[in-house]
This record gives structure tokens, C-alpha cells and sequence, in this order.
């Protein structure tokens, strides 16, 4: 049956993800968000712009029989204040809230990390569980979702654990045997709608995937379902690490890759419970290879680049592989690939290293360097080998990528010996800095 | 004498039985799904002239739904099909089958698989005919047959005809492109260290013609095979598909998908009864039915006729396939040299390594690298875009394949079944699995190759040596083996099946063994053998 729901989080990788599903399933929906997400005008969603920790920017959006979902969430490498902040206070603010418009069902979106029996420099985790007391005591009739890992394509977690995987020596804190039972996006979005759909029962739901395994070899399945082989790994004793981190947190935390709490994923089994409702669900489960692909295109809704930005980029590549720009005729079946397949960006990172990618020069050469170490079956990989394509099948072209480089053989072995070593100073250059911004734009959602 | 004969089937093997059986003043009607070649585009064109005058050479060359672009997120096994051959295996792997250990490829095309092959045609010797009830002199006139039927060029008197027994019909190889020739002098300087481990270089027999043979003119090195001969210089089933029908007494009936056969109280088979496209079923009354639908499908339409008939489903034991070995090689003598892009593009040596022992034989193939697509190899490699081109561009004229193909024997864990799907339909269950000691056989045998190699100048990089995986050769044989001394679900030494009287298979199902060497030009001559003296 078709509801009015108010969702915060909405602009967050669940809640886009949600959003489309919500809709298409008829409900309503208010969606509160900190920035309005560009180009959603007119989707038949009612935005609203604001912060959880001013309620007076969205109170009056809340209506009677609303139901709530709250995905909103500080994760990652927030502070211990900052945790408490959003998680709680302003849990607690949409509750009153929520209570005060007489919502219907309040759905919070916690996580299995609250129930880790170790928790140790863990804030976020201390955080939700706070936030999971007060919804039980809040008064409304309320349900408390906790999911497992989350993956799909562009899932920030998981996209962390790839840039791990794709290391070529993967650190592995502890042995690696803590169990892990990933879900992808869209069937816990499924389950989301399903438990929208059912009547309150104020109760703790875990959410996990179709396979538990540890983790080390998930880190493995990653590395093979993006890259074909198997990662290297170098095992590092997990409590010093944790200890180290705790104690340089307070001064570094902007600077540090990744957190004390975010290593509790290596200690503790983060593997859904039974519980009688999953046999009353109907949906299935994505197979785990298939969320863990990073490359379905036609799920996340591709922001399509425009007809300037791709010839630019086309050219570039040309530039880049050959040393001229692309004849007409390829920027022409570029473009129609694109309409056609629809390759849209499908991770905040991808979406930021294409963007570097097309700038041209050095920039263009680092991207591939890159994509070549980490992100092979990625998008500017993939763009370049569109590129590669039809310049070898192209009149003007083709001869050039037939041709040897060099007219002798001493000139050719001279090619071969000065490519060789500007291939390992810009894979050099490229995996510390691009890494590190790889960095950046994952490590924010670790939770 | 003009009693009718039904064949199912139109790949090689049933073109050569109808062939065999017209001129034996028999009718023939052929029942096959058959989709056709599309007619060449511009015959008289080479592939350079393609790409600098076709209107729009992407869409010839990577198709206009992009089916021959490769992108790093395909995980099949490669094949490099191009578009202009996605008719080959239009529509027939939509049959459903459950397989473990083995990837199966299917053909409904006119022509069937061989559509789409690269044309090596060894015939087997004494020794690879061992285990089967009739020995070279009984095949021999066979080969010869088929031969100047179609056309097979190669050497006579080079090293491999220790492995190659000559038969009629054999024309002058085509000539050979610089790597190749580069290739057999470096065999001159290293024969002698070959010769003592038990190896040998030498032209490869190939289903290619190096004379105009009726009205087939010679190869004229336009590089398009890959893409498809436009010129029927090399040689495809169509072509005697084609021949066939200009004979009255043949009628090929396409898009008809043969699913059983109906059996009369005593069980013997009195019809074909087949799907038309549109779903309709039509039954095709024979009193003779010669079945090649190629191994697996063949395997499918009987055990189908046995389940429909309430019969219990045998399990069918002894399904083989050659493994292949992918070894690419660097000929560092040609390290920058340019390459030719106008000449015979599929393989034009064959290797034989013959360490003793019957099941030893290991049969190579060497392709030298002319003009192919390199971007599928290119992001493959494991370098940054930009230089891994130009790591391809110094190699390509050094680069060579060298395809290693090992003996298979049948083994009762290597099965055939069928099975009621998820959509209750029937559908075959396939397992395999290798032979316990094949990974070590495998491995010392691919030490001697890369040595070998090594003494011709050309590096083979361990780690890019690939297995394929079983059923990438395409080689299927062994269901229904032929057996002198009878026993359930073989046949006669002429391919009569037991346990359905009026049944003969002419396919690949009937093969007692599967030497190293590539079966195809066996399955011919066998189906020729067949036609010519089962009735
Ligand atoms: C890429 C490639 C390269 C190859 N290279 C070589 C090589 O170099 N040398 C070599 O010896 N071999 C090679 N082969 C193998 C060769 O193609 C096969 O061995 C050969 O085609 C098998 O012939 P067949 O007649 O038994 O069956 P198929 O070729 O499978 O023909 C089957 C025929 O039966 C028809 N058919 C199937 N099912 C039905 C049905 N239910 N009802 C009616 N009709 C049906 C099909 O339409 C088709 O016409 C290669 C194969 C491939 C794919
Ligand atoms: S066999 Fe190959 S090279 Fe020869 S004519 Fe045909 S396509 Fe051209």
C-alpha cells in the first residue's frame, strides 16, 4: 500500500538508492538532506534541505501516519563528538519530532557493529547503540534495521576494502577469519520496502547477504571478481595497530587513513541473525561476484556526461594512446556508444579519476597508470580501450597502431627500455597520489 | 536406386555423409536450423583496403551492436569471433545445460561450428587409430575424398609427414608470411636438437587452397580470414552445403529443430520430428536417419527420444574434448620489424612432440600474429594503457601462438545426461573432469615446448601460457563409441547405433579416442566412410 514517508539520509548511498525504489513503488516521500543532490528537481520527490541538528528547518515536513526512515548517519573517520552529535542528539530531535507529528513507524537504520562484543576506540558503534536505546524508549512503534556490510556498485565500503584488495600486498589487520556476510544495496533496499510494508512490531532485524565468509577471503573474491587474480597478503598484528591509532587519533585524525574504530570489522564477526521475518520475505539476493563487480553500469542512475565533455575526453584519450586527436568519425561512435551503453560514472572516486582523466597530459597518463593497478575493470579502462577500438579500425588511424613504434630494432629496444621506466615513475607517482585521494573519497562512509 | 536418406545436421560431418550419399544416387533431405552467412562485403578487397574504403570500417570491424568489442568487465573465454560470424552461434546456446568442468559451444548454423574454424586438417595415423575398429588403410581413400572435395594444402615431404600420413588431394602449402619463413629457418639450425627430443617443425595441412579447385579460386593473401574468407579460397561446410543443393535429388530443409525421434513398438526409429521457428512441430517419416548434429546435440536428441519413449535415461560416459594450451611467444630476431598485414592469417606450422608412448603425442600449432584486433590484448596485459600499446607495437610482428592440443581418452566420470529444467524443459547435464595426472603431464610437456622454443630464439613468458578451459577446443566426441564388440549406447564400426535399429551416428559421437591432432577432418572422411559403406 502506497505511504507518505519522510526519509532522511536521502542523498547517501542507500538513500538514492531507496529513493528509486520507494518511488516506483508508488509511496510518497520527503527526503531530508544536507545539500540537495543537483538535477533532481521534478523527480516527484519533496526535498527538503536541512540539517538533523535543526529541526526547525524540517519539523513541519513531518506528517501524521508519516512513516520515518532514518538513514542519516556520521560515519567513518568523524570524531567521537561528532558521532554523538548526529547519531544521537539528532536521532533523538527527529524522534521527538516524529513523536510530536504523530508518525505511524519509525525505521532506524543502525548496524550490525552496535552488537560487536568488541568495541574497543569504536564511537561510532557506542554511538548508534545510543541511538537504538532511545528509539526503543521514543514511544513511537518503531523497527530497528541492522544491515551487515553493504555493497553494490559504488558502495563506499566496499569500494575501501577494493582499494585494499587491489594493493599489490594487501594488509590484512589480525588473521583474517572474522566472518562477514555482505548485502548488496538493492536487496537490502528490498528488505527496507518489506519492512515499510509490514506492520511495526518493535523489533531488531539483522540484515545479511547470501554468502558468510571470512574475511580475508572476501578481500580475495574482491580482488578476483575485479582484477582476475589473487591478492598478496600480508597479515599485521591487529590489537598493536589499534592501540597506535587510539593514541594518535585525538591529534591526526584528519590525516590518517583509517581509524582504530573502523578496524573492528577485523575483529568481530559481523554476520546477520535469524530472525522469523526473513522467512516471510519474497526477494531474493543478488549473487555476492555481481554486487562486487563495481561495474553495473545500468544500476546506478548514470549521470550521463554531455556531448562537449566526451568529445573532449575522446580526444584526450587519443592524444594519450597515439599522439593525435581522434578523427571525427571516432568522436562520432564514441558518442553513439555512449548513448547506447550508457557507461555513467558509478563511483564517487571513478566518477573524480575520469574526471582527471580527460583534463589531457600528464593527468590523463597518471589516471591510466592508475586504473592499470587499481582499477582495471574500472571506467577510464574501460573508455581508453573504447578509444583504442576504434582508432584501430579507423582509415586515418589504423596504420599507426599497426606500425612499430621505431624504425631499427636498437631504436625499438631504446623504446621499450625508456617506456619501461617511465611506466614504473608514473605508476609510482600515480599510486601516491591518486591513492591518496582514493583515500579521501572513501574512508568519509567507513563505518 | 533412389530410396531416401534423412540427415540431421549440416556441420561437416553431415555435409560430407549427404555429399558421399548423392553420389551414390541416394536422396537426400537434410533437416538443420541453419542460419546462413551473410553474403562478403566487397570480395575483392584486403582487410587494409576494408578499413581505408568502407564507409564505416568500425561497424564492419567491431559490428554496428559493438559484438566484437571487448571490454575488461567480459569474463567469457575469448574466442575473438568478429561480427561478421555471430551467425555461427546465433540462437543455439539457448538451450539451457548444466554443466560442471566443461564449457560447451554450439552451432546452428549452416555450415555448423566449422563455420567458424581455423581449418587444420590432420588425419590420424595407425597409432592415433588404435583403440578404433578399423586401422589407416580402411580410412586412407576416405581422407583422400574428402581432400578433393575440399581442399587441403600442406607439405608432403617436410618433417611432420612422420605424423602426417599423406593421402590423395593434397595441393602446394599457401605461402608462407616472413615470420613463418623466419620460423622454419630457425627450425633448419635447431632441427637437429628438436629431432632428439622426439619434436618437429613443419608446414601445417590446412583447409586452404593453394590451386583453384572447381570454381574456388586460390587464397590470394587477402588477410581477411578471420573475418571470413570472401573468396571461399578457404574452405567452410557451406560451400559443399551449397554444392549439395545444386543436385535434384537433395532437399535441405532449414529452420527446423530436430528435438526427438519417433520410434515405431520394436524401436526403431521411423521419424524425425523437429520444431519449426514458429513453434510448430513437423515429423519427417525416414526409414534411414544419419544424425550429426554435432556431439552434444546429437547426445540431446537421443537421450530426448528415450526419455519421451518412458525409457529409463541412460547416463552417457566417455565425453572428450582436447585440451588446449595457449603458449604466445616472443621471436626476438624480429623484435621493430613491421609485419605483413596482407597474408594468410591462421596457422601455417604445425609442431609434433612424440616422446614415445602412444598417448604422448602432443600436436601444436603455430600462429604467427598478422592483422588482428589488439585492443582485447592490449587492456589484458598488465601495464597502463598507453604502454601496453606501445609494448604491442615493438612485438607485433614477433608475436606468435603456439596452441597445444593434448589426446583425450574416454573416462566413465566424463558424463552426458538430461535432466527436466527449472522450466521443465529438457536439458543436458554435462560433467568433466580431468584426468588425475593431467596437470603434471601437462606441465613437463610445456617445460619441453618452452625450451624448444628458446633454441629457436623465441621466449614463451611463463606466466601468460594459459590453459583453456575443457570445451574451448570444440573438439566433442566419445558418447556413443563405436565397438566391435558391442554393448549399451555404442555403435557398429559403421556409426549404427545399438538400442535404436535405423540410427546411424556420423558425428563425433562415435569416436572410441580423440588423438592430439584436431578431429575435423577425421569427422569427414569418417562420415564419407559411413555414407559410402554402412547400407
Ligand atoms: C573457433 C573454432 C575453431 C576450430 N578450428 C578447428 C580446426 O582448426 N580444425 C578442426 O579439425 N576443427 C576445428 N574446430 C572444430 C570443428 O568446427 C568441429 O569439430 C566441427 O564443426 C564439428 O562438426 P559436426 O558436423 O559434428 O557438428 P557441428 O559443426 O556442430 O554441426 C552441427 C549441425 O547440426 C545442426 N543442428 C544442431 N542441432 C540440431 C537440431 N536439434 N536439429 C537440426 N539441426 C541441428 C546445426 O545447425 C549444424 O548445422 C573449430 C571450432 C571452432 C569453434
Ligand atoms: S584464405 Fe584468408 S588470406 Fe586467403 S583469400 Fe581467404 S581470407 Fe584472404
Amino acid at each position: 500500500m502506497p505511504r507518505r514517508l519522510f526519509v532522511t539520509g536521502a542523498s547517501g548511498f542507500v538513500g538514492r538508492h531507496f529513493l528509486q525504489a520507494a518511488r516506483a513503488r508508488g509511496h510518497s516521500i520527503a527526503a531530508l538532506s544536507r545539500s540537495l543532490p543537483a538535477g533532481e528537481a521534478g523527480d516527484g520527490i519533496d526535498w527538503i534541505q536541512g540539517d538533523l541538528l535543526e529541526p526547525d528547518a524540517w519539523r513541519d515536513a513531518l506528517r501524521s501516519d508519516d512513516i520515518v526512515l532514518h538513514l542519516a548517519a556520521a560515519t567513518g573517520k568523524a570524531n567521537a563528538e561528532r558521532h554523538q552529535a548526529i547519531n544521537v542528539t539528532g536521532t533523538r530531535a527527529l524522534l521527538d519530532a516524529a513523536a510530536h507529528a504523530g508518525a505511524a513507524h519509525f525505521v532506524f537504520v543502525s548496524s550490525i557493529a552496535t552488537r560487536f562484543p568488541d568495541q574497543r576506540h569504536y564511537p561510532y558503534a557506542h554511538a548508534k547503540a545510543a541511538a537504538e536505546r532511545a528509539v526503543r524508549e521514543a514511544g513511537i512503534p518503531w523497527t530497528i534495521i541492522r544491515p551487515t556490510i553493504i555493497v553494490g556498485a559504488g558502495a563506499p565500503v566496499l569500494e575501501s576494502f577494493a582499494l585494499l584488495a587491489g594493493l599489490p600486498v594487501t594488509p590484512i589487520f589480525g588473521d583474517g577469519q572474522a566472518q562477514v556476510q555482505p548485502i548488496d544495496v538493492h536487496d537490502l533496499v528490498a528488505r527496507l520496502l518489506a519492512v515499510i510494508d509490514a506492520l511495526p512490531a518493535s523489533e531488531v532485524i539483522e540484515f545479511g547477504g547470501p554468502e558468510r565468509l571470512a574475511l580475508e577471503d572476501w578481500i580475495g573474491r574482491i580482488r578476483a571478481v575485479r582484477s582476475g587474480d589473487a591478492p598478496r597478503l600480508l597479515h599485521l598484528p591487529l590489537a598493536p595497530i589499534r592501540t597506535v591509532l587510539a593514541a594518535l587519533e585525538p591529534a591526526l585524525l584528519p590525516v590518517l587513513p583509517l581509524t582504530a574504530g573502523q578496524l573492528a570489522t577485523f575483529a568481530n564477526d559481523g554476520v546477520a541473525a535469524a530472525h522469523p521475518f526473513h522467512d516471510t520475505l519474497s526477494c531474493g539476493f543478488t549473487p555476492l561476484d555481481d554486487s562486487l563487480a563495481g561495474s553495473q553500469l545500468q544500476r546506478l542512475p548514470a549521470v550521463a556526461p554531455d556531448a562537449a565533455t566526451l568529445t573532449r575526453e575522446c580526444h584526450a584519450f587519443s592524444r594519450h594512446l597515439i599522439g593525435c586527436d581522434a578523427p571525427a568519425d571516432v568522436v562520432e561512435s564514441y558518442l553513439r556508444h555512449e548513448r547506447e551503453h550508457n557507461v555513467g560514472p558509478f563511483s564517487a572516486f571513478e566518477h573524480e579519476l575520469l574526471e582527471r582523466a580527460r583534463r589531457g597530459g600528464l593527468s590523463t597518463t597518471l589516471a591510466d597508470a592508475y586504473a592499470a593497478r587499481v582499477l582495471r575493470t574500472g571506467l577510464v579502462r574501460r573508455k581508453m580501450t573504447l578509444v583504442l577500438a576504434l582508432l584501430e579500425t579507423h582509415r586515418e588511424t589504423f596504420e599507426s597502431i599497426d606500425a612499430p613504434p621505431a624504425a631499427s630494432p636498437f631504436g625499438t629496444w631504446w623504446h621499450l627500455i625508456t617506456r619501461g621506466l617511465a611506466e614504473v615513475a608514473v605508476t609510482a607517482i600515480a599510486l601516491a597520489w591518486l591513492g591518496a585521494a582514493h583515500w579521501r573519497a572513501s574512508r568519509e562512509a567507513i563505518a | 536406386m533412389s530410396e531416401s536418406v534423412l540427415v540431421i545436421g549440416s556441420g561437416p560431418s553431415g555435409v560430407h555423409a549427404a555429399a558421399t550419399l548423392l553420389s551414390r544416387g541416394f536422396r537426400v533431405r537434410m533437416l538443420d536450423v541453419g542460419h546462413m552467412r551473410p553474403e562478403p562485403v566487397r570480395a575483392d578487397a584486403s582487410l587494409n583496403d576494408l578499413k581505408r574504403t568502407l564507409p564505416d570500417p568500425t561497424e564492419y570491424f567491431l559490428g554496428n551492436r559493438w559484438e566484437a568489442l571487448v571490454l575488461n568487465d567480459d569474463e567469457e573465454e575469448y574466442y575473438g569471433f568478429p561480427p561478421g560470424k555471430q551467425y555461427v552461434f546465433q540462437g543455439a546456446n539457448a538451450h539451457d545445460a548444466r554443466t560442471r568442468g566443461f564449457d560447451p559451444l554450439f552451432s546452428h548454423a549452416a555450415g555448423g561450428l566449422a563455420e567458424a574454424w581455423t581449418g587444420g586438417s590432420y588425419p590420424f595415423d595407425e597409432r592415433d587409430l588404435g583403440p578404433w575398429p578399423f586401422g589407416w588403410q580402411e580410412l586412407a581413400p576416405y581422407y583422400g575424398r574428402v581432400a578433393e572435395r575440399i581442399g587441403i594444402s600442406g607439405s608432403c615431404d617436410d618433417d611432420m609427414v612422420t605424423h602426417f600420413p599423406v593421402h590423395a588431394g593434397v595441393q602446394p602449402p599457401v605461402p608462407a608470411d616472413a615470420h613463418t619463413q623466419k620460423l622454419l629457418s630457425q627450425y633448419e639450425g635447431a632441427r637437429s636438437a628438436w629431432l632428439a627430443q622426439g619434436a618437429r617443425l613443419g608446414r601445417a595441412r590446412i583447409a586452404t587452397l593453394s590451386r583453384p579447385l572447381g570454381h574456388r579460386n586460390a587464397c590470394h593473401q587477402s588477410g581477411r580470414c578471420q573475418w571470413g574468407c570472401p573468396t571461399d579460397a578457404f574452405y567452410t561446410p557451406s560451400i559443399t552445403l551449397r554444392d549439395c543443393m545444386a543436385d535434384d535429388a537433395f532437399e535441405y530443409v532449414p529452420g527446423h529443430e530436430v528435438t526427438h525421434l519417433a520410434l515405431d513398438g520394436s524401436g526403431r526409429a521411423t521419424a524425425a520430428v523437429a520444431k519449426r521457428v514458429d513453434g510448430v512441430e513437423e515429423r519427417f517419416e525416414a526409414n534411414r536417419i544419419l544424425m550429426a548434429a554435432g556431439t552434444l546435440s546429437t547426445a540431446r536428441i537421443v537421450l530426448t527420444t528415450l526419455a519421451l519413449a518412458g525409457e529409463e535415461i541412460p547416463e552417457l560416459t566417455g565425453l572428450m574434448d582436447n585440451r588446449q594450451v595457449m603458449m604466445p611467444f616472443v621471436n626476438l630476431a624480429l623484435v621493430g620489424k613491421p609485419f605483413e598485414a596482407e597474408s594468410y592469417q591462421y596457422h601455417q606450422l604445425a609442431l609434433g612432440l612424440d616422446p614415445g608412448g602412444s598417448h604422448d603425442y602432443v600436436h601444436g600449432l603455430i600462429t604467427t600474429l598478422t592483422t588482428a584486433l589488439v585492443h582485447p590484448v592490449v587492456q589484458s596485459m598488465p601495464f597502463s594503457m598507453k604502454s601496453s600499446l606501445a609494448i604491442l607495437r615493438s612485438f607485433h610482428s614477433a608475436l606468435a601462438l603456439l596452441n597445444v592440443n593434448f589426446a583425450d581418452d574416454r573416462r566413465s566420470e566424463n558424463r552426458v545426461g538430461l535432466e527436466r529444467g527449472g522450466d521443465d524443459e529438457w536439458r543436458l547435464t554435462i560433467a568433466y573432469t580431468s584426468a588425475a595426472d593431467e596437470s603434471e603431464r601437462l606441465r613437463a610437456r610445456l617445460r619441453t615446448l618452452r625450451r624448444l622454443l628458446l633454441r629457436l630464439g623465441c621466449v614463451a613468458p611463463p606466466m601468460m601460457t594459459r590453459p583453456r578451459p575443457m570445451g574451448a577446443s570444440v573438439h566433442y566426441a566419445g558418447t556413443f563409441p563405436m565397438s566391435g564388440s558391442g554393448g549399451d549406447w555404442t555403435t557398429d564400426a559403421h556409426g549404427a547405433l545399438r538400442g535404436i535399429e535405423g540410427v546411424w551416428l556420423v558425428d563425433g559421437s562415435s569416436f572410441p579416442s580423440l588423438p592430439a591432432k584436431n578431429l575435423t577432418f577425421t569427422l569427414m572422411a569418417n562420415a564419407c566412410r559411413i555414407a559410402e559403406e554402412a547400407f
